[in-house]
């Protein structure tokens, strides 16, 4: 070697090292039983809005598997689907259309759906913020390890943080980049841990996962009325194409 | 969930690991008393490895599919050892071989039981095995 | 006509092979710090290692017919799992390195 080694007492690494990665995992067990625990139980809604999100599910999963339908059948059901979805009797409530929109912000369900989003969030950002503070106080100004593999001076700024030593090897790093590595690292731990892969990724990554609410007039979702007609105007141009057209020749030709 | 093959795996694995580890600790300490910058010695490596391809197929090991229970008490293995087919045709054999369905909810209707039937047949059941 | 895909055994079969790439991923990264390997060593050991592993994957788990078990065999086993368990290893890496290595 052509530079000499630093010499770090091996006790950091015992008293340091491992004892931020307890943490890490622990802390990371208890916020995934917490998350856990807080998730709203399934709500009862108002019979209308369910036969409204049904109607429309019903509408869309006969555009999408029309083939299995004879000719007659089809048209039958498309002459209802086109009628009823331009009526309004399966709207969950008829709108005045001259009405001011109101505030989403005073609407009791939408406070509901942001409260939520607001648990969610505040479990995942609490516990980050309380450990990275936690290592930043107890484990600053001083290196606790020499990376492996080197890296560029731009990660200077980032990974000794608290060493004050312009000179250093930017191998040598202080606690916080461990949390780091931690942080990116712990996810195959925790899902052997917790023996379930999928709840082990959203440890890792909720901050960029967003979960699509499948909402009908919900806070900022589209209109009832413009789903209606979307739908409406997809079945109206739909081509009919059933399998049982020549089903008796295939057959034939398929056991000949 | 976890077989005693595969735990027995792991642990063999883990206890080459952690002696490698402490022989490759032990070297490190002594090149640095002695200031010979050698290789590691080849058995450590050997080691290693090895440790490594046992713990790799004790989790190979461990996501064998488990046999399943029929509705009828019999023990079935599944048709792979390992994974589950992906197509359709395929995979509900399994479920289909253990007697039930995944539409089960709709072929078997419980709203449209007839509630009363049932309770006819079986206080006749009850009377048959008093005697 | 094209096959009916029954998703649960997708959601099955990429859990099982996600569990093997952890297990391999990890135990690499302690054997890479045992061996106190450095920078490019250390890399494509873990890039030879969790080939090797894929592999073994692909020959024993799909018993030589990886269209009964993947959409898209090669590119499920081969590719989509070397990056996101680099952080894994490098975990291990560092941490047994750190242990391992007494003069640094």
């Amino acid at each position: 070697m052509s530079t000499p080694d630093l010499l770090l007492d091996p006790q950091l690494k015992y008293w340091v090292l491992l004892p931020i990665s307890f943490v890490m995992v622990l802390v990371g067990l208890l916020r995934s039983n917490i998350t856990y625990l807080l998730q709203p139980g399934p709500k009862l809604e108002e019979y209308k809005a369910i036969r409204e999100k049904q109607f429309l599910r019903r509408a869309a999963c006969f555009r999408q598997n029309n083939g299995v339908l004879t000719t007659e059948e089809f048209e039958n059901r498309r002459q209802y689907l086109i009628e009823k979805l331009n009526s309004t009797e399966f709207y969950a409530k008829v709108e005045d259309p001259n009405a001011e929109s109101t505030n989403p912000l005073s609407d009791p369900s939408t406070n509901d759906a942001l409260m939520n989003m607001a648990k969610g969030n505040m479990m995942n950002y609490i516990p980050q913020t309380l450990i990275m503070a936690w290592v930043n106080y107890f484990f600053a100004g001083f290196v606790i390890m020499k990376l492996p593999f080197p890296l560029t001076d731009g990660f200077k700024q980032m990974l000794q943080t608290g060493i004050e030593t312009p000179n250093l090897n930017v191998r040598y790093v202080s606690s916080i980049s461990w949390y780091f590595v931690n942080l990116f690292g712990l996810r195959p731990i925790y899902s052997l841990l917790m023996g379930d892969a999928n709840a082990a990724a959203e440890l890792v990554n909720q901050q960029q996962q967003q979960q699509p609410l499948p909402n009908i007039g919900g806070p900022g979702g589209p209109k009832a009325s413009k789903l209606f007609q979307a739908e409406a105007e997809n079945i109206q141009i739909l081509t009919h194409k059933s399998i049982f057209d020549g089903i008796v020749d295939r057959v034939l030709d398929q056991h000949a | 969930m976890a077989k005693s093959s595969t735990l027995v795996t792991y642990f063999v694995g883990l206890l080459l690991l952690v002696h490698s580890g402490y022989s490759s600790y032990e070297f490190h300490k002594l090149s640095a008393i002695t200031h010979q910058s050698s290789h590691l010695p080849i058995d450590i490596l050997v080691e290693t490895l090895v440790g490594i391809i046992v713990i790799v197929i004790g989790g190979f090991n461990s996501i064998e599919n488990s046999s399943v229970l029929t509705f009828d008490g019999r023990e079935i293995q599944p048709d792979y050892k390992y994974l589950k087919p992906i197509e359709m045709k395929d995979s509900v054999k399994l479920i289909e071989r253990i007697g039930t369905s995944d539409y089960e909810e709709l072929e078997s209707r419980l709203p449209f039981i007839d509630i009363v039937g049932k309770r006819k047949k079986y206080d006749e059941w009850v009377k048959s095995h008093q005697d | 006509m094209p096959d009916i895909i029954y998703p649960p055994s997708i959601q099955s079969n990429h859990q099982k092979l996600q569990r093997a790439q952890d297990i391999a991923s990890l135990v690499l990264g302690i054997g890479a710090g045992i061996l106190t390997l450095e920078s490019a060593y250390g890399f494509s050991f873990y890039l030879v290692g969790i080939t090797i592993t894929n592999g073994m994957f692909f020959a024993v788990c799909c018993q030589n017919q990886p269209d009964k078990f993947f959409t898209n065999p090669i590119r499920d086993i081969f590719f989509e799992g070397i990056f996101s368990n680099v952080p894994g290893f490098i975990m291990m890496w560092c941490l047994v390195y750190a242990l391992v290595k007494v003069n640094s």
